[in-house]
């Protein structure tokens, strides 16, 4: 026996080259569901696509999250020793010969525990128990994300990129911003992109409107839902959109009774939720006036968002705890921004306060203006990875979302910001070498 | 600088109640004349020093003092959270750098032996007090660290911080003992088939041996860590359950082990897996003697790190500017960066002790080193405020 060997040595090991979770979610994970989670979960060629943690009876027995790839063990033809040592741990492999087999995934593949209780079958601890079982997932990745980047992306891809992100299972999905496009030039063509995408069925697909004429063009353009953008910080909010707090609130009261005469509903955002670049620290109450404000003045949602990405839990938390008390947490949500790397944390002390819509960005698409080079809104991919784990449901296909986020990725010329799906697709990758 | 959350600090520290004075001095000035406010963490201060670059210009910098507290996002308690969510976090988090070790061995080229002992030397005036130094494993295997004997000759005599070296096996332990490691560290696995072709040996076999090290240790009292892997997942075997780890944890601290560090190999544990498996470890080690070794393969190291101080762990593993990549998913990324752990225990109101600043150095230091950029979120943003404010 080889005495001093170094832990993890790697390279003895056959390479990393999974390949059938991809597979495997799309044999296994869409499975026609008898009921409509009233979501919009959606069917395509017949089929739902809810994501792999799907509660099907059949998953019950999987346990651990969802972890799409398991190792891959060559055939056992193309030799080397370890690689007959491993297969011969497991001999369902080596009668299948490959890894696609559904039957080899209770051994191998990491689902999260679908019982239907969802986190509350996983352990009684107190700061676990109201973790919602299902959460909303609103994806900005086409406004929020694409509005940073330098190159105008073309229409056709928003379009295509928006399509797949509602064949993912998204249900609600940013399209575009009804704003100056001297200011925001990315999103100049909101109203191409609104014509090519208002059909679209099951999703939604809320519009940025800044003011009562944003609005008009928005609705002109077929947006059957609007958003609209305040801030907790007054110097953000008259660097940001020229105004105070107040006088914002004033439009988008407009915005809201023009909307309410069409049932067009309004989301409310409330930037700088926890710190503001000018003004430092945001005091929790002043994030609850403004998100009270916008609830009164009739927003159906109210996502809190910190635009700088500085908040930990120990921000987060006050700051919910201080919103909760004047907005019921069923209408809230939550944007955080991965600049410092928080995002997920917070998120989770989120869901443990009883939050249960999250905003995200497939591929983590949208830098942070104010630290340039550092990173923005959080990654789709990896939320989804941690609530399958978590036993949340989704409704999201995280495989099809990947390819959503490799798509734009490929288009941007850049790598993913999420490290889901960089890891499953370096896993990938290597597969598909054989 | 001194703000009103640092003063309040100084006070918990020290036991006496918390002050709400701020005194603030912008742009210089005196600088902390308390040793005490070294230990502190200072990355509001890189925050203060970005301002909009209008305000800059005009002058309105909002100097006032009482202004200054509205500028810090370190979030420094108090009080004790009261949330239910947050009440029983540690007060007190030891973090152990892993970056010297876990960190360098996966890097192609070969650090200089004295690159190396000027990152120990910077991550130690961080403030941290455990960096995992070098492996006495063969250079075969690891010839990054194959300069082990020098490496632990030049830091032999700094003080202020624990050097823990990796011993496969007694040959390992005497080697490292011959050149002064004052505490080792031993690796074994949750997976059958992890072990066999990590280590060459079944996890029954890897801990006869490791008694034999844990016995010749207890006979020199030297510490032994024991860290166990692929706790949550194999990348052979798939899921692990938590009662392997369990079984393992014990028996590597029936061997003798001061602590247990449990380590998510491949990235692949969110609190769903994580809060079972601790459960069942902590049935069969005390909760203080156990450690968490996140990777940050699939963006979950800071969540799960989170979910395990809420169950009561006070030990967490982590390598500065997240070094060590993930040799399963070419690409992607490894340990989980010390510096937005630091951050965020920061923010919830865990001392560290470590300066977030000088932390950030060091990370700065290696990453130059290697000619790339950290993989730390924390470091590239605050990075680029500070870049951006030299106006």
């Amino acid at each position: 026996m080889s005495s001093l060997e170094e832990p993890l040595g790697f390279d003895k090991l056959p390479s990393m080259s999974t390949i059938d979770g991809i597979q495997r979610f799309s044999a296994g994970a869409c499975r026609p569901r008898g009921e409509d989670m009233g979501m919009g979960t959606c069917w395509i060629e017949g089929r739902s696509c809810s994501t792999s943690n799907s509660c099907d009876e059949d998953y019950e027995e999987y346990t651990g999250e969802a972890f799409p790839w398991r190792r891959h063990v060559r055939d056992v033809s193309e030799g080397g020793a370890f690689n007959r040592r491993a297969s011969s741990l497991s001999k369902n492999r080596m009668k299948c010969g490959h890894v696609c087999d559904s039957r080899y995934l209770p051994d191998l593949q990491y689902r999260s525990k679908c019982n239907g209780r969802g986190v509350r079958g996983i352990t009684n601890k107190p700061f676990l128990k109201d973790i919602p079982k299902f959460v909303k997932m609103v994806e900005v990745g086409p406004r929020d994300g694409l509005q940073n980047e330098k190159n105008i992306v073309p229409t056709s891809v928003k379009v295509e990129l928006i399509r797949r992100l509602v064949s993912s299972g998204l249900t609600v999905v940013e399209a575009t911003s009804f704003v100056s496009p001297k200011w925001v030039p990315q999103l100049a063509d909101a109203k191409d992109v609104m014509k090519a995408v208002h059909n679209m069925e099951d999703a939604r697909l809320p519009v940025l409107t800044p003011n009562l004429k944003g609005f008009e063009a928005a609705v002109a353009a077929g947006a059957k839902e609007v958003a609209v953008f305040a801030s907790a910080s007054d110097s953000f909010s008259k660097s940001n959109i020229n105004c105070s707090i107040e006088e914002s609130l004033v439009r988008y009261r407009a915005v809201c009774a023009a909307a309410k005469e069409l049932s067009v509903p309004v989301r409310g955002y409330v930037s700088c939720a926890v710190g503001c670049p000018v003004e430092g620290a945001i005091p929790p109450s002043k994030v609850a006036y403004v998100a009270k404000e916008l609830y009164n003045m009739g927003c159906f949602e109210i996502s809190l968002a910190d635009t700088i990405g500085v908040g930990t839990p120990g921000t987060v938390v006050p700051m919910l705890e201080a919103v909760t008390e004047v907005v019921p947490a069923g209408k809230l949500a939550v944007h955080f921004h991965d600049t410092y790397g928080q995002s997920l944390p917070n998120i989770l002390v989120s869901l443990q306060m009883g939050i249960s819509t999250v905003d995200s960005s497939v591929a983590g698409l949208g830098g942070c203006p104010y630290a340039k080079g550092a990173s923005g809104n959080v990654a789709t991919e990896d939320v989804v990875y941690m609530l399958n784990g978590l036993g949340v449901k989704t409704n999201v296909d995280l495989a099809k979302l990947k390819l959503a986020g490799d798509f734009i990725s490929d288009h941007l010329g850049r790598q993913s910001g999420s490290k889901t799906a960089i890891a499953l697709g370096r896993v990938t990758a290597d597969a598909s070498k054989i | 600088m001194i703000a009103a959350r640092r003063v309040d600090k100084i006070s918990r520290m020290k036991g006496t109640p918390a002050l709400k004075v701020v005194t603030t001095v912008i742009g210089g000035g005196a600088s902390p004349s308390s040793s005490s406010l070294k230990a502190l963490n200072k990355e509001s201060l890189l925050w203060r020093e970005f301002l909009y670059p209008k305000n800059w210009l005009l002058g309105n910098n909002n100097r006032d003092p009482g202004y200054s507290s509205t500028y810090h996002y370190s979030s420094i308690c108090n009080h004790r959270p009261t949330n239910k969510v947050l009440r029983n976090l540690p007060g007190y988090v030891k973090i152990v750098e892993v970056g010297p070790r876990d960190g360098l061995q996966n890097e192609k080229e070969i650090v200089p032996t004295t690159v190396k002992v000027q990152l120990i030397k910077m991550l130690v005036s961080s403030g941290l007090t455990v960096v995992e130094a070098t492996s006495f494993v063969s250079p075969k295997w690891v010839p990054q660290l194959a300069d082990a004997k020098d490496v632990m000759d030049a830091i032999r005599n700094i003080q202020g911080a624990r050097f823990p070296v990796l011993t496969p096996n007694l040959k390992g332990f005497e080697a490292a003992v011959a050149v002064g490691a004052k505490e080792v560290a031993i690796f074994a696995s949750a997976s059958e088939t992890f072990s066999k072709s990590n280590i060459n040996c079944s996890i029954e076999d890897s801990l006869a041996r490791y008694r034999d090290v844990a016995s010749a240790a207890r006979e020199l009292s030297l510490p032994v860590r024991g860290y166990i892997s692929c706790v949550v997942g194999c990348p052979v075997e798939g899921m692990v359950p938590p009662s392997k780890v369990a079984y393992v944890a014990k028996q590597l601290f029936d061997m003798g082990c001061s602590e247990i560090s449990l380590g998510d190999t491949i990235g692949v544990g969110t609190p769903g897996t994580v809060i079972p498996m601790l459960e069942n470890v902590i049935h069969v080690v005390p909760i203080d003697k156990l450690a968490v070794h996140f990777h940050d393969t699939y963006g979950q190291a800071l969540s799960n790190i989170l979910i395990s101080l809420q169950m009561g762990i006070s030990t967490v593993d982590s390598s500065v500017s997240g070094l060590g990549g993930c040799p399963y998913a070419k690409g992607a990324s490894g340990n989980v960066a010390t510096e937005d752990v630091v951050y965020m225990l920061n923010g919830l109101g865990v001392e560290t002790r470590v300066d977030l600043e000088k932390l950030m150095l060091a990370g700065d230091f290696i990453c130059k080193h290697l000619g790339r950029a950290s993989s730390s979120k924390t470091a590239v943003a605050l990075s680029s405020k500070k870049a951006n404010s030299k106006l």
